[in-house]
């Protein structure tokens, strides 16, 4: 309904507007009747007052020609009035003519309208019959819409396990890859641990046989120093029995002997002498061929207790 | 980060005491040493300031000094490396490489007035360091009993001991006088046989001296009267007295170390028995009482023993009494098993000792019984010595021997090791006494 008000907005106003005129003309008619001047049968109220004639003819004649003026005025607007009078007798009849005119439109509208809401009823029914088609089909398409999302559903689920599958694969993959690689890695390890233990041992072994070799060579010293001290020891006649001496040699490399500190006195001056003597006198002693060995003859206690 | 830092200290703590052992752990027991003497470089004194030579070189006195005591063996003169006159010029690496562990420099210097001077360093050749160093003012006629002193000082710091280089012997020579009468004296000389001054001379044979403790009067027999008398004479002035005058023996004199007694064999009993004589009282005390002959009497140093010789045993040994004052405590008891014949005992100056004259088949050396040990140690190898005696450090005895059949002094060290003769004297000398120490 409103889209055929809509669609025929223009006439249907129009005829409005025209029903509005001239319904408003009606009334307008009556109140446009002229209405009788009064004003002009009024006499002009003059005041006596003692003035200067000059003046009082001054405006005697002010007021003769405002009189004067006044009745140009009123004539002027009398024929005007006269003109209108006539104006409005044409534009009556041309008025009635319109109207005339109007009613024949009118008829012509409501016949024009009779034939358009008949063409309207018949469009409302194609348009209906195309709706139930659309909705038919939107129906339709819904199905299809739905079909096809069910199926996407589907595919998707289809590739999203897919995926998960290859997922899985894949982290299965590089789980069993990080396995090798971790066994490998602790094979190596493994095998390093077991390198380093074998080697340790063989260090172990080694540092062994060379601290066994060096004990040796270190006793073997002492041994040959011994005897070469005891060799070089004068012991001193007409001295107390039972006097022992023990002093601390520092030697260096060579077997120079550099420095000879008394750490236990005899008590008997020529004794500490004889001892002290006796030491520098074996310098150099013989010391391991190994430096290293030697190095760990850098300082040797000697006691001397003579036995009887 | 805390806890690693405790940890590493408690490592580092018990590294560090680990170590410490470790390094205690080299040590080295000497129980044996060589016997022997020192070796000692004296070089000779620089006298090249000096207008005249000194009668005697220093150094060569020195030299014999050391070396007859046994306790050195000076470098002989020819084979010093260096001639070094004082401590400035010593290069000790060369002294060290002989081996030499004492070096002695010096130098002379004129002070005017046959006055010299001498100044000497003794070196410790080994470490390097200056052991004594001296200066002496001295005149020309003192030249070897300063070459003694000097001896004295060397001996002393090396050793331990006094030197005994200053002391003087005593001993009798019997001279054979041109008419063929013999002619006795009594002499005192250096301990090296030389200035020999004759004390007393007699027409009669002297015997048996023996010094005072203190070194100033010297006691003998003498037969000057015909028969044995003990005469105690002093030293310097000459003046002397009879002691005794027994009939029979009146021997064997010697001093107690106090000075107070002397004991003395007498035979006014009939048979020779050891007595005591009290010097001041002129108390007599007899020690021994047996039918055998007991003589030759010597004190212990500390005068509580006495050990003479006795046949008792059917042969002379030596035999030994302890004695309270003058008095004996107790009985004799024998001391000597080794050997056929053993006489003539002397204390050494340390008590643990005795010197004797040992008779083994037909020969009489010297010999010396360690008293704790009573190992005894035959320190001479010839066929008639006798008279020992002990120098008064110990290091030397001094004895009579017989050489080209005359009389000689003869000093051996105690260890055996070094012999000299003194052949300076003339005529046959027996009976050496060694001086005790000065008392100046």
């Amino acid at each position: 309904m409103f889209r055929v008000i809509r669609n025929n907005l223009v006439p249907i106003l129009i005829a409005l507007a025209v029903h509005a005129v001239l319904f408003l003309m009606l009334f307008i008619g009556f109140d446009w009747t002229p209405k009788p001047a009064t004003l002009q049968n009024q006499p002009n109220v003059v005041k006596a007052t003692a003035v200067d004639a000059g003046k009082v003819k001054a405006e005697l004649d002010r007021l003769k020609q405002a009189e004067r003026q006044k009745q140009q005025q009123e004539a002027a607007r009398i024929d005007k009035l006269k003109q209108q009078e006539r104006e409005m007798q044409q534009r009556r009849a041309a008025e009635e003519k319109n109207l005339a005119e109007l009613k024949k439109k009118r008829a012509a509208e409501e016949r024009r309208q009779q034939q358009e809401q008949q063409r309207l009823q018949k469009i409302k029914e194609e348009k209906a019959a195309l709706e139930q088609k659309r909705l038919a089909e939107q129906k339709l398409l819904a199905e299809l819409e739905r079909k096809r999302k069910v199926e996407q559903a589907e595919a998707k689920k289809i590739a999203e396990a897919k995926k998960a599958a290859e997922a899985k694969k894949a982290a299965e993959a590089k789980k069993a890859e990080e396995e090798a690689r971790r066994k490998a890695a602790e094979a190596k390890r493994r095998e390093d641990e077991r390198r380093q233990a074998l080697m340790a041992q063989l260090d172990a072994e080694e540092t062994e046989r060379a601290e066994a070799a060096a004990q040796g060579e270190i006793d073997k010293s002492l041994a040959l120093i011994r005897q070469k001290v005891t060799r070089h020891w004068l012991k001193p006649a007409g001295v107390p029995k039972g006097l022992a001496c023990t002093v601390r040699v520092h030697i260096i490399p060579g077997g120079d002997v550099v420095g000879v500190t008394i750490i236990k006195s005899s008590g008997n001056a020529v004794f500490d002498r004889s001892v002290e003597s006796a030491v520098r006198k074996a310098a150099p002693l013989p010391l391991p061929a190994d430096p290293a060995v030697a190095a760990r003859m850098r300082e040797i206690d000697f006691e001397f207790i003579p036995e009887a | 980060m805390k806890l690693r830092h405790l940890l590493s200290i408690v490592c580092g703590g018990l590294w560090l005491i680990m170590s410490l052992p470790l390094q205690a752990a080299l040590t080295i027991q000497i129980t044996e040493g060589v016997v022997g003497a020192m070796p000692i470089a004296i070089v000779p004194f620089d006298n090249s300031t000096l207008k005249s030579p000194l009668p005697y070189n220093l150094s060569d006195i020195i030299t014999t000094d050391l070396g007859r005591s046994g306790r050195f063996a000076p470098m002989p003169e020819q084979d010093l490396i260096a001639r070094p006159h004082d401590g400035s010029a010593v290069r000790f690496a060369d002294w060290r490489l002989l081996n030499m562990e004492s070096l002695v420099v010096g130098r002379l210097r004129e002070l005017g007035g046959a006055r010299y001077e001498v100044q000497f360093q003794l070196f410790d050749v080994f470490k390097g360091e200056q052991l004594a160093g001296y200066s002496i003012a001295f005149a020309a006629d003192d030249v070897r009993r300063t070459a003694h002193r000097i001896s004295d000082l060397i001996y002393e710091k090396l050793t331990g001991q006094r030197g005994a280089f200053s002391t003087r012997i005593a001993y009798i020579t019997a001279i054979k006088a041109a008419d063929k009468s013999r002619e006795y004296r009594l002499s005192i000389a250096d301990a090296d046989g030389f200035n020999e001054q004759v004390i007393l001379d007699s027409k009669q044979p002297l015997m048996s001296p023996s010094w005072s403790p203190d070194g100033e009067k010297l006691v003998y027999v003498t037969f000057e009267s015909g028969r044995p008398e003990i005469f105690v004479q002093e030293v310097f002035s000459g003046e002397r007295r009879r002691i005794t005058d027994f009939p029979g023996l009146n021997n064997a004199p010697v001093w107690s170390p106090d000075g107070r007694y002397l004991a003395m064999t007498l035979s006014k009993t009939g048979n020779p028995e050891v007595h005591t004589y009290n010097l001041q009282t002129g108390a007599l005390s007899q020690v021994t009482r047996h039918p055998g002959i007991d003589t030759e009497p010597n004190w212990s140093p500390d005068g509580r023993k006495l050990v003479f010789t006795s046949d008792r045993g059917g042969r002379p040994q030596l035999y030994m009494v302890n004695m309270s004052g003058a008095n004996k405590s107790g009985q004799p008891q024998r001391l000597t098993f080794e050997g056929e014949y053993n006489s003539r005992g002397t204390f050494s100056p340390d008590g643990q000792r005795l010197a004797m004259v040992h008779g083994q088949q037909g020969a009489f050396r010297i010999a010396v019984l360690e008293l704790a040990s009573r190992n005894l140690q035959v320190l001479t190898d010839s066929r008639l010595d006798e008279s020992p005696s002990f120098a008064p450090n110990g290091s030397m005895i001094i004895y009579a021997t017989e050489s080209q059949n005359r009389g000689v002094l003869a000093a051996v060290s105690v260890d055996g090791r070094v012999h000299q003769r003194l052949e300076l004297q003339q005529g046959d000398v027996r009976e050496p006494a060694w001086s005790p120490f000065s008392t100046q």
